[in-house]
């Protein structure tokens, strides 16, 4: 699994998506990765579904939208497309209707279980709009 | 909740519908609201209050206070939410709905 998952993994296509980490958050999921603390589960707490959210890879708007509040930049994730076909594509869900044509935007709600997967990928963080690189991590704790 | 009772919820509150409830909690993503309905939240994004300019948490109305935001989407059965868009744009919308080309495409 993991040599499958290796971040060396050659691939002529690659899917990028985003997330806005909240205040304080970014420095953590740089150098530690995605992880369940960072997302409680507390079924009776509103706001505590044990879910991490991400910008669908075609979607980086919703995480420009929410950079602007938290101010913390866009962390993109890269993987190739056949894992992302595999794990995560299965887990996008429309956002809304909106988007610069009016049409759909989804996001994509990450469960606990798959976190592991998502930290096998490199990640950068960039400026709201992408125009900058701050930051990026090429190698992923095994 | 089961699928069939989400649904019905959001045949009650179909998308551009303008609806009031109670804010119950801040979150750094947006505040949750009690709309009245068991096991149902109202959620406003924290990206969905301002058409401009930077929205913070220490700006989300009151704990307490009674909001009114118009239905522009729905969260999955699993951790049923309806979500509120209270930005002035979509609010003018709704109650000066103006003849011809619409401002946003929300509602």
């Amino acid at each position: 699994m993991m040599d499958r998952l290796s971040p060396s993994m050659t691939s002529t296509t690659s899917v990028t998506i985003y997330k806005a980490p909240q205040p304080g958050k970014s420095k953590t999921f740089l150098a530690n990765g995605f992880n369940p603390e960072d997302f409680p589960y507390l079924p009776d707490q509103p706001g505590h579904n044990g879910l991490c959210y991400f910008a669908g890879p075609n979607d980086r708007s919703i995480a420009e939208e929410y950079c602007l509040s938290y101010q913390e930049g866009v962390i993109a994730v890269t993987m190739d497309v056949e894992t992302y076909q595999l794990y995560f594509e299965p887990l996008e869900v429309r956002y809304d209707r909106r988007g610069h044509l009016g049409c759909e935007r989804k996001e994509l709600l990450i469960p606990h279980s798959l976190l592991n997967v998502l930290n096998a990928f490199p990640k950068s963080l960039q400026t709201c709009d992408g125009s900058t690189l701050l930051f990026s991590i090429t190698e992923v704790k095994p | 909740m089961n699928q069939q009772d989400w649904e019905t919820i959001q045949s009650k509150y179909p998308v551009g519908q303008l609806i009031q409830g109670t804010v119950i909690q801040h979150m750094p993503f947006g505040v949750f609201i009690d709309i009245g309905e068991a096991g149902v939240l109202g959620l406003v994004r924290i990206v969905d209050f301002l058409d401009e300019g930077r929205m913070t948490p220490d700006r989300y109305p009151e704990l307490g206070k009674k909001i009114a935001a118009i239905v522009y989407e729905y969260g999955l059965v699993e951790d049923p939410q309806i979500h509120l868009n209270a930005k002035p744009s979509a609010l003018h919308e709704f109650l000066v709905p103006l003849r011809g080309e619409r401002l946003t495409s929300t509602v």
